[in-house]
């Protein structure tokens, strides 16, 4: 009944991303350390020296507490914003690959026009219109990135919707939301699952790219990818400054990755 | 089903008797999803009488499973026109709007296919594609739903159901996964069971248990059965009256014994003539020469007449119809009255 060869990754999976989402919630008694209070006498310690374990960066800032703080901001904009696109846009997905016709077209022309759109420079507009900061992020995200989820599902179920049981469905005399949401959906949301995990990875990256470009998160707030960007100067002189939140994105993404396979070989029993 | 000789049969508003369950009139199904209409099925009408077996027989493509989808509106929106009359009780089932329909499908009238693997759902438990069909239609709690869930699969003839419905479809044998399907559809007990082909995809063993398990449960629950097949021989096993088709058209309905033994149309002669026999020396089959014609641009007159041995003249300007041949025996031919015997 149980066979461990499968489950092996999917266990290494859900650890990772466990021992992530437990270091942001614990972090205040992991460390001792406010992420953001300076200790202007020891800036760029390497890790191990004068009690902090992971060392400070360029204003003496405990890089410890700091990547476990950050943690808080990264699962927020991984799960948060990629959720929301997720659910929104793999119902449009259903609903237009379903429907089909007027529909579908109605629908796909606005995701082909949200993909024609450079993410970057609808970013910078709605930053400029509402200003920066997490939230404005989170807009911007869930503007663009539920395309993908509907352009997925929507194929899919292009495909399952010829299939028998759902001719049978109806035959036994189910309504339309029934059949969308009993039937096809379990059928074709596992390559949308997969690739949420990925996209939620991806997310985090945008959120490092927004940070660097200074309109996602602000200063001093801590997130993984403005850790790195931060660290750019101090990179050939201070190696764990980079390395630290590096590994912390990819213990993250790897987990996700794993979680996001193992999940794709449960909801397909044969 | 009364009528004068030479004259089409006429159109009854009603199921006219306490025996007709089920009666179609005149029903037409047009696909107009190609450059030029096709005309799918033309004027078929034929009645289902209560516990009965009604077959209707015909080649891929002579419009049995377009007529069967739509009794029940199962065929696509778009692009499809159906026309005539379903008279089920007293309601013409085409003109249902779309809610008292579903009330119908799965209820009162259910349907099996063909190919079991791919009419259930792979995802979905055994139980919950025979629960859920319960939950829609009748007002049972969880703990009678489950009881009748258990009780159908005995019911199909399925040994330890406690466990096997927790098991998904892929786990099942073609065979087992037909009693399945069996037993989804006749969760509530329907009045009428719509039956497509439901043994083309086993082997031939498997097959007559099919049959006879549908024979049994049609005998234990007084349910009338529309069986549809390709197959002479199913037909002649399971049903009692019989509709052959051919090209869109019933051309020859009559009770399935009487057809067999004096077949009164040249496509039913010919299609008992290409069964494989035992009884005698002969290698060779006896096909029908020819395929059958485009349904796009059907030929005036009798559709079987390039392909007839008897035609004449006029076989091929006349304004086909079913002529009473015997009693009981209808046959679209002008010659029914000429025709040989089958040489027995």
């Amino acid at each position: 009944m149980v066979r461990w060869r499968g489950r092996v990754p999917f266990a290494i999976g859900v650890t990772l991303v466990a021992l992530t989402i437990l270091g942001a919630l614990l972090a205040p008694w992991l460390t001792s350390y406010d992420p953001n209070s300076q200790d202007i006498l020891h800036t760029l310690a390497p890790p191990g020296s004068n009690g902090h374990l992971l060392g400070t960066d360029q204003f003496g800032r405990d890089v410890l507490s700091r990547v476990l703080y950050a943690g808080r901001i990264d699962l927020m904009i991984a799960f948060g914003a990629t959720a929301v696109c997720f659910v929104f846009g793999s119902m449009v997905g259903l609903v237009s690959g379903y429907f089909g016709g007027r529909v579908d077209a109605v629908l796909m022309r606005i995701v082909d026009v949200v993909f024609a759109f450079p993410f970057i420079v609808l970013v910078l507009t709605i930053i400029a219109i509402l200003g920066p900061g997490l939230r404005n992020m989170f807009f911007a995200i869930w503007l663009v990135s539920w395309v993908p989820y509907a352009r997925i599902v929507r194929g899919e179920v292009l495909v399952a919707k010829r299939r028998e049981y759902v001719l049978a469905a109806k035959a036994l005399g189910f309504r339309s939301p029934r059949i969308m949401l009993g039937h096809l959906l379990p059928n074709v949301i596992t390559p949308a699952i997969v690739f949420s995990m990925l996209d939620a990875v991806n997310n985090v990256g945008l959120g490092a790219a927004l940070g660097f470009l200074g309109l996602g998160v602000q200063d001093p707030t801590a997130e993984w990818g403005k850790m790195i960007s931060d660290a750019q100067n101090f990179m050939s002189t201070s190696w764990w400054l980079p390395t630290i939140p590096g590994i912390a994105i990819a213990i993250f993404g790897l987990g996700l990755s794993l979680v996001g396979d193992g999940l794709a070989d449960r909801f397909r029993p044969e | 089903m009364s009528q004068a000789n030479e004259r089409p049969i006429t159109i009854q508003e009603h199921v006219s008797s306490a025996e007709e369950i089920l009666r179609v009139n005149d029903l037409g199904v047009q696909f107009n999803t190609g450059p030029r209409p096709v005309r799918a099925v033309e004027g078929v009408s034929f009645s289902v009488r209560r516990g009965e077996i009604f077959g209707i027989v015909g080649e891929s493509g002579c419009g049995k499973s377009a007529t069967l989808r739509a009794l029940i509106g199962l065929l696509p929106e778009r692009g499809v026109q159906t026309t005539g009359q379903v008279w089920f009780g007293n309601r013409n089932l085409l003109d249902l709007g779309e809610r008292p329909m579903r009330q119908v499908r799965g209820a009162e009238i259910s349907m099996v296919f063909q190919d079991p693997m791919t009419y259930l759902n792979p995802v979905l438990r055994i139980r919950e594609q025979i629960e859920e069909t319960l939950k829609q239609h009748t007002s049972l709690g969880r703990a009678k739903r489950r009881a009748r869930a258990v009780e159908l699969m005995q019911l199909v003839g399925i040994a330890v159901p406690e466990r096997r419905l927790r098991e998904y479809p892929h786990q099942f044998s073609g065979g087992m996964r037909q009693r399945v399907l069996l037993a989804i559809a006749l969760a509530c007990s329907p009045t009428v069971l719509l039956a497509d082909e439901p043994t083309t995809a086993l082997d031939v063993t498997i097959q007559d248990q099919i049959l006879k398990l549908l024979k049994r449960l049609r005998d234990e629950l007084g349910m009338s059965i529309v069986l549809v097949s390709h197959d002479l021989g199913v037909i002649a096993q399971m049903c009692e009256r019989v509709a052959v088709m051919y090209a869109g058209q019933i051309v020859e309905t009559a009770p399935v014994r009487q057809l067999i033994r004096n077949p009164r149309h040249p496509y039913t002669i010919g299609l008992l003539n290409s069964l494989p026999r035992t009884d005698t020396n002969s290698r060779y089959l006896d096909p029908i020469p020819g395929a059958p014609p485009s349904l796009i641009d059907p030929p005036t007159g009798c559709r079987f007449a390039d392909r007839c041995p008897f035609v004449l003249e006029e076989c091929r300007t006349w304004q086909t119809s079913l002529l009473e041949a015997e009693n009981q025996q209808f046959s679209r031919c002008l010659r029914h009255e000429s025709l040989p015997r089958r040489h027995d």
